[in-house]
């Protein structure tokens, strides 16, 4: 499946794995000249050294012709519907901590033309489970700001990046763009209902293997990509760099968010760069914070501060472009709004966003619908006096939960769900639908399709993302951990499990995602309903709210980067429509595209 | 241990009709009508005349009794592997090397549906997606509430049926680490067992507050198990393996299965195991196995329980040899072998083979 193979490794069992046969054909560039038809072919031969060679079979003394090692590069997993062999050794080589390592040490000084500029963003996602993880191990419960603070210290001081960013205030662009995008669908301006696109490891699988679904997914770049661009062209702009002058890193909580970010469509060709160049998984920043011996479970100076301040930055970048006088050595440090709290779900609250905007909350009533445990939801917004649904969405995490998405949008839809073989059952009836149009309008509106989908591949949403931590072992000796997870209120069998084999089996992972999420919001157990961070913050000398400053920098950087004629009217708000130009700029930069991919699997004939 | 044969399996029908192999029988288990399916991607459905029972009339016309009704062109695009009847006989699903499993039933409000599966038209009214590659098998739960799937792709899929031919996936299994080759539903209970080229069989439940989970491995066969059925009471189940042997495993404690018996005597592959109730029923008996495979061996057992399972520990099982028959279809391979479930067909079985031939069979005592 399409999927990298790394989600497989916790114990729930909703994942989905790495198919068996990577079907990337080798190509052989080096063809064996005309020969006469039928005369003895050649064999392939291996050196001491590893390498093929290519030699007559009949022994001939010419040497053999030294061939070229078949190498499966991300893109070719990309377009590959048969997933990958080694998915992540493949991954792990082209992204990994030992290329973020490499690329530093290889990196010039900056009085160098060839200097890049090293530039790290990292989810909250990645936070939390770095928080959790601190947490769970020492007396002092810390919180993602102060996790972010010394993240940000190590990378700096210790590996040496000039920038270290959350990747927050990029979520907050997605958000706003994903609202402006959910509108125009509304208007008709495209499908409904609308699926996240957050998620590398949903799009890869609908790529290969729901292509009926593409026109349903948002369009809306990913925070990953919102920040690459937010990272290549807004502040490169500032600093006088061109995209390929800066290398930029995220970290996230997801192996498939490597996939994302060598997708073509965030290639730069103009200066062959990647708007995010690589991509380590949380677990590989902790695995390089081993490596530097670095220990994340003591404070650095300077957290407090960190702790008690406001998210929104006391001075806003400079709205001018002021690039340095060449030697590279001044940039304009950048401050982002940090850590800001999006009310919804840990992967990144996109239902909730729609929800905001369907109607007045004073007016209106949510009700939830639990349809089979967390992981799948139905939200509806209701007039309170009227009754009517104003918008019916769902959140909907894990392999099996999107499965029955899958279906149901596509039948809700009418469109052809599945691949080839599908479309050869001419007629699969309808009945159900032809029912279903019989029943009485109210009826027909309970039941209405969904507008909205927040599709997850990960049981339990991105805080359980395949990059995570680990969590911590369970001792089962008096030591430590046992009194922590007694406090819970949990009982721990002390009995072997082999004898009562049972649901206890895939506690672990389930409970740790708890503590990940409640790290994520900051130690609440649920989402808190209106940001907690509610501090006033400063832009042009007006108090602002946190997501006020944030909308207001947004629309900001909306007009820098897409320069629209006429100039934005100071009161513009992100979903301003600019003129074409500027509009197609802002496709651009903020939304993506998705392609089917023509999977022929055919795999060995298989008999049996 | 009693190896005298007292019986002899008789040739009742024998129906040509598909153009490639023969990979599947399945009895409805309501309605008189045998399917089998075939790389032809047909399936093909017989009509069987109630007069089979007639014991000493008409049966030297047996091939008469069962009429060909119809035929069923999938449209799947490849072989149709599996098929499984719904416990109310009214649908039958199909699962294809497609990776699909279609969902068949004829419409009731077209026409007379008669007792035969002839009539009003089967129709795929749902086609469920999901697998990645090659569908291996498909089983409805006893209560018909449940479908289970299997794939080469390694998991094991558990379907809710909805009304109106909707299906809801409940949970995507991926236990096996290899090819999962079939999967069987616990006559009574929500218990799901697959079987693997990774040499385990597994078994699932339902953890209402959680999702579908595997509580057991069953591990003893030394090759591919290839296929798996219940006892008729539940108790047991049985195992066949590409290792010749034929295991039966018993539950000895709500959440454990053992191994309690090995079964040898195939020369080759045992592709299919069927376990029904048997005719003469007498004190202890768990009823008929039969079993078959690429040896076009069929091998029939009466299973007893010899002394019953006490304080946890495992029954012993007497066994004995009812009737062997070898090269069933000539020198083709046998790919499945079952007992007709209807009452008063208890002696009765149908196998398919590699001929692309369906025959049914008797039981009878010398």
């Amino acid at each position: 499946m399409a999927f990298s193979g790394a989600l497989t490794l916790t114990d729930l069992n909703d994942f989905i794995t790495p198919s068996q046969a990577c079907i990337k054909p080798v190509e052989q560039t080096n063809r064996p000249e005309e020969k006469d038809p039928g005369a003895a072919s050649t064999q392939i031969q291996v050196d001491s050294s590893g390498s093929y060679y290519e030699v007559a079979s009949d022994g001939a003394k010419q040497a053999g012709r030294k061939l070229e090692t078949a190498q499966i590069s991300l893109n070719d997993c990309l377009a590959c519907s048969g997933c990958i062999t080694s998915a992540e050794s493949v991954l792990i080589t082209l992204q990994s901590h030992t290329e973020v390592l490499n690329f530093l040490n290889s990196n010039p000084p900056r009085s160098f033309p060839a200097h890049k500029v090293p530039v790290l963003s990292i989810s909250p996602q990645s936070l939390a489970s770095l928080a959790a993880s601190v947490s769970s191990s020492s007396s002092h419960p810390v919180d993602l700001s102060d996790i972010l603070h010394r993240v940000r210290v190590f990378c700096k001081e210790v590996l040496g990046f000039e920038h270290v960013f959350d990747t927050t205030f990029a979520r907050h662009i997605a958000l706003l763009e994903h609202a402006r995008e959910f509108q125009e669908r509304k208007r008709g301006q495209g499908k409904l209902p609308m699926l996240a696109s957050a998620c590398p490891g949903w799009i890869c699988y609908a790529e290969k293997t729901h292509a009926e679904m593409l026109p349903f997914i948002s369009q809306t770049k990913s925070p990953q990509q919102v920040m690459g661009t937010l990272v290549k062209q807004w502040m490169g702009g500032k600093w006088g760099k061109k995209p390929d002058q800066i290398y930029h890193v995220t970290v996230m909580p997801c192996y498939d968010k490597k996939l994302e970010a060598s997708r073509q469509d965030f290639y730069n060709e103009q200066y062959a760069t990647r708007d995010v160049d690589c991509v380590i998984t949380t677990g590989e920043l902790e695995l390089l914070m081993c490596e530097k011996n670095w220990d994340l479970s003591m404070a650095v100076g300077g957290e407090k501060r960190a702790r008690g301040a406001s998210p929104v930055p006391r001075r806003a970048p400079p709205a001018v472009p002021t690039p340095g006088p060449g030697d590279g050595d001044d940039e304009i440090e950048i401050e982002l709004p940090e850590l800001i709290a999006h009310p919804g779900t840990s992967s990144g609250s996109y239902l909730q966003s729609v929800i905001s905007m369907a109607g007045d909350a004073s007016s209106c009533g949510l009700a939830v619908r639990t349809v089979r445990g967390a992981d799948y939801e139905e939200h509806t917004v209701a007039d309170r006096a009227s009754g009517a649904v104003l918008l019916r969405g769902a959140k909907c995490y894990g392999f099996r939960n999107l499965q029955n998405v899958v279906r149901k949008v596509g039948r809700d839809a009418g469109v052809q769900v599945g691949r080839g073989a599908a479309g050869r059952i001419a007629a699969v009836r309808a009945r159900g639908r032809a029912r279903k149009t019989g029943a009485d309008g109210a009826a027909l509106s309970a039941d209405r399709g969904y507008d909205y989908v927040e599709v997850m591949a990960c049981p339990g949403g991105c805080v359980n993302g395949g990059g995570q931590l680990r969590p911590p072992i369970q001792n089962t000796d008096a030591e430590g951990y046992p009194r922590d997870w007694a406090r819970n209120g949990v009982k721990l069998d002390e009995e072997g499990e082999a004898s009562a084999p049972g649901p206890k089996a895939n506690w672990g992972s389930k409970e740790w995602t708890k503590k990940v999420e409640e790290a994520y919001w900051g130690g609440l157990p649920t989402p808190p309903p209106t940001p907690p961070n509610a501090e006033p913050g400063e832009l042009n000398g007006r108090s602002l709210r946190p997501s006020e400053y944030a909308d207001r920098l947004a629309t900001r950087i909306l007009a820098e980067l897409c320069s629209p004629a006429p100039v934005m009217a100071p009161t513009a708000g992100w979903c301003s429509t600019m003129d074409d130009a500027a509009e197609e700029r802002r496709r651009k930069f903020f939304r993506t595209q998705y392609r089917a991919v023509e999977s022929e699997v055919v795999g060995l004939a298989v008999k049996w | 241990m009693e190896q005298d044969m007292t019986a002899h399996i008789r040739l009742v029908a024998q129906l040509e009709g598909h153009d490639d192999r023969a990979w599947h029988v399945a009895w409805n288990p309501k309605r008189p009508i045998l399917a089998s399916c075939s790389t032809d991607k047909t399936v093909r459905m017989y009509h069987y005349s109630s007069n089979l029972r007639k014991e000493h009339g008409g049966d030297e016309d047996g091939e008469q009794m069962f009429v060909h009704s119809t035929t069923i062109p999938t449209g799947h695009a490849k072989t149709v592997r599996t098929i499984a009847w719904s416990p109310s006989g009214k649908t039958l699903a199909t699962a294809s090397f497609d990776s699909n499993i279609g969902i068949w039933a004829q419409d009731e409000d077209d026409g007379e549906v008669d007792l035969a599966g002839g009539g009003a038209e089967w129709e795929c009214m749902s086609l469920l997606e999901g697998h990645e590659t090659e569908c291996k098998s498909v089983a409805y739960s006893a209560g018909g509430n449940l479908l289970a799937s299997c794939s080469r792709d390694k998991t094991v899929w558990v379907w809710e049926v909805h009304p109106d031919y909707d299906f809801e996936c409940m949970g995507v299994l991926m236990e096996h680490s290899q090819d999962v080759k079939c999967v069987a539903w616990h006559p009574t209970e929500e218990i799901l067992a697959s079987a693997s080229y990774d040499d385990t069989i597994k078994l699932y439940l339902d953890d209402p507050s959680e999702d579908w989970y595997c509580f057991a491995t069953l591990s003893g066969h030394e090759s591919t198990v290839w296929s798996l059925a219940f006892s008729p009471d539940g108790r047991f189940l049985a195992s066949s393996s590409d290792d010749l042997t034929v295991r039966i495993w018993e539950r000895v404690q709500e959440h454990k299965w053992e191994c309690v018996e090995v079964l040898e005597g195939h020369e080759r592959s045992i592709y299919s195991v069927s376990w029904g109730r048997g005719q003469r029923t007498r004190e202890g008996s768990l009823g008929w196995l039969a079993s078959t495979g690429g040896d076009g061996l069929v091998l029939i057992w009466e299973l007893t329980i010899a002394s019953p399972a006490a304080g946890g520990n495992k029954s012993t099982l007497a066994k004995k040899l009812l009737a062997r028959l070898p090269s069933a279809h000539d020198v083709a391979d046998v790919n499945s072998i079952a007992w007709c479930p209807r009452e008063g067909y208890n002696d009765t079985f149908a196998t398919a083979g590699d001929d692309g031939i369906v025959k049914v069979w008797k039981v009878e005592f010398d």
